[in-house]
């Protein structure tokens, strides 16, 4: 059964079966958009993002006109709330969950490389969370969560060449922002010289 | 350039931990909206007694103004405010725990 007949038979039967079945059927998809946004190290709150995002979508599907399809307008209700969440906890501490700590300690038998490995991921991270929010998302979908173009512009609700290039823009975009940070990286052969100056 | 920027995007992203839904995450949504529902039943009955409570308060009142010989204003203030009792529901819960505490010394 299609989205559409699903959300159909839940509006004339109120049977919550019928919701579940449109939960189960978008609750990955929703998740990976929402820790998109969200970024690493943010789990926690994408799963309370999404519990807001299906509780959201319960109260106004009676609002569903079916103009666009259904995923379509669930992620756009997804992406909306998961860019309010971020602008409202920039000033919160992020929540790590314990089973992520033992990944943020240095694991290389060479701390001065653990040391410039961490300084240049630092820098990155920094410059990518200073992105628009919709190349960082589309970075994010693309490198991090390994998604394939075709899935990201269904996420985004986007044309695929408009992903394409919007990763171009977003990798030019951070290769700027680090240069203006280090003032090598244009000139560096290795990432892990980008946190020195020359 | 773009080359070089992929390969430190890739690097950066790439020992990151992938965040994982709880297993439980559909029958948790399912809780919370019937949890959501029954609240928003249980306001609505709030609504219904405080309404029944408003209009007793209407009626006795009307007694007692008419039994006494207070200035003509007074009971056209008294019921003018009598309909922000209906705030005290749509208040947040914060709130009406301060309105609790303020007002314990002074029914007690």
């Amino acid at each position: 059964m299609d989205d559409e007949k699903v959300v159909a038979r839940f509006l004339e039967t109120g049977d919550r079966a019928m919701f579940g079945i449109l939960v189960e059927r978008y609750q990955d998809r929703i998740f990976r958009l929402v820790a998109s946004v969200l970024g690493p190290y943010s789990s926690a709150d994408a799963e309370e993002v999404c519990q807001e995002v299906f509780l959201r979508l319960y109260r106004k599907i009676r609002q569903f006109t079916g103009q666009a399809g259904f995923g379509t307008w669930l992620y756009r209700i997804g992406y909306n709330l998961a860019i309010d969440w971020k602008r409202r906890a920039r000033f919160k501490l992020p929540h790590v969950p314990i089973e992520e700590i033992p990944s943020l300690a240095a694991s290389s038998s060479n701390p001065l490389e653990d040391v410039l490995t961490k300084e240049t991921k630092d820098l990155v991270a920094m410059a990518m969370e200073d992105l628009p929010d919709l190349y960082r998302t589309a970075l994010y979908l693309f490198y991090w969560q390994e998604r394939p173009v075709e899935e990201i512009a269904e996420l985004l609700g986007i044309p695929e060449g408009t992903v394409k290039s919007q990763l171009f823009r977003a990798r030019n975009l951070l290769k700027d922002k680090l240069s203006r940070i280090t003032g090598t990286v244009g000139k560096a052969g290795s990432p892990s010289s980008t946190g020195r100056r020359s | 350039m773009n080359d070089f920027a992929e390969r430190l995007i890739r690097d950066t992203l790439k020992d990151e931990p992938r965040p994982k839904l709880s297993a439980d995450f559909a029958s948790t949504v399912m809780d919370n909206i019937e949890r959501a529902q029954q609240k928003r039943e249980l306001s609505k009955r709030a609504v219904i007694v405080l309404a029944a409570y408003w209009f007793a308060v209407l009626i006795i009142s009307g007694f007692i103004f008419a039994s006494l010989k207070w200035p003509r204003w007074f009971p056209i203030v008294f019921i003018a405010l009598t309909p922000f009792v209906f705030l005290a529901a749509a208040a947040p819960r914060g709130l009406r725990r301060l309105g609790a505490r303020l007002l314990r010394p002074i029914l007690s």
